[in-house]
């Protein structure tokens, strides 16, 4: 290993070795209120609880009433991923599938049409 | 009020399908039905069954919507097909259709019945009103 290339890797461990301590030992910037400022009022756990846990709390609640309470006071299922639809029959007998009459033959008069979609 | 588990209709939409129905009855004075569910078999042969266990088959109307399967039938009776063709029935189909492909499954029925009972107007009373 030549002179330069030691001297390039010793130059490079050493910067390395300057950034990593430089990031770990870095401390939070803090400067004194300048002159003439007025003093920032302390803020109790109380409050500071209210401002930065409290207020999304409540906005997401506020949102989420936004969603849901429309759909609730229409009357609406408001379930994700709704179920199998149970058999609806407007206007229709008072039996059930298993008591169907037969279906059309090809003597059939009825008429009508089919869709899929 | 909360809907049902599995009920595809909220309670207003219910209602609106009703009187649906019921201006349409006194529209063109067939019978209206509608069933939606699950249809065992073929839908068109389970469809007639249906239609064969009303009260008066010949002058009935039923559709049948099956969400899960997308299927739509609708059955007309003899009596009701002499003024209700087949080409009219296929175009509330069409309509019921694409509003149930939007997610519009009330709002389909509504429109599709309608339509069926606007076609299924006896001819003379439905030139009733341009006299």
């Amino acid at each position: 290993m030549s002179r330069l290339t030691s001297a390039v890797l010793g130059v490079a461990a050493a910067t390395t070795l300057a950034l990593v301590a430089g990031a770990v030992l870095a401390a939070p910037a803090s400067a004194d209120v300048p002159e003439g400022w007025p003093e920032a009022p302390s803020i109790d756990i109380l409050t500071m609880l209210g401002l930065f846990v409290g207020l999304p709390v409540l906005m997401a609640v506020v949102l989420v009433a936004f969603m849901y309470v429309p759909p609730v006071v229409r009357g609406e299922s408001i379930k994700p991923g709704a179920g199998p639809v149970t058999d609806q029959w407007l206007g229709g007998p008072r039996r059930s599938a298993g008591e169907l009459a037969a279906p059309d033959g090809e003597q059939s008069r009825a008429g009508g049409a089919s869709g899929r979609w | 009020m909360p809907v049902a588990a599995g009920d595809p209709f909220s309670s207003a939409e219910r209602v609106a399908l009703d009187e649906a129905m019921r201006e349409a009855e006194q529209r063109c004075r067939a019978e209206f039905s509608v069933f939606v569910g699950a249809s065992h078999g073929d839908p068109r042969a389970f469809a007639t069954s249906l239609h064969n266990s009303l009260v008066a088959p010949a002058r009935s109307v039923l559709i049948m919507v099956d969400p899960t399967a997308r299927a739509v039938e609708v059955v007309t009776g003899g009596h009701v097909r002499r003024e209700l063709t087949d080409q009219e029935v296929e175009l509330a189909v069409a309509s019921m259709q694409s509003d149930f492909a939007a997610g519009d499954l009330a709002g389909g029925l509504r429109r599709g019945i309608m339509m069926l009972a606007d076609h299924a107007v006896p001819l003379p009373s439905r030139h009733e009103g341009d006299a």
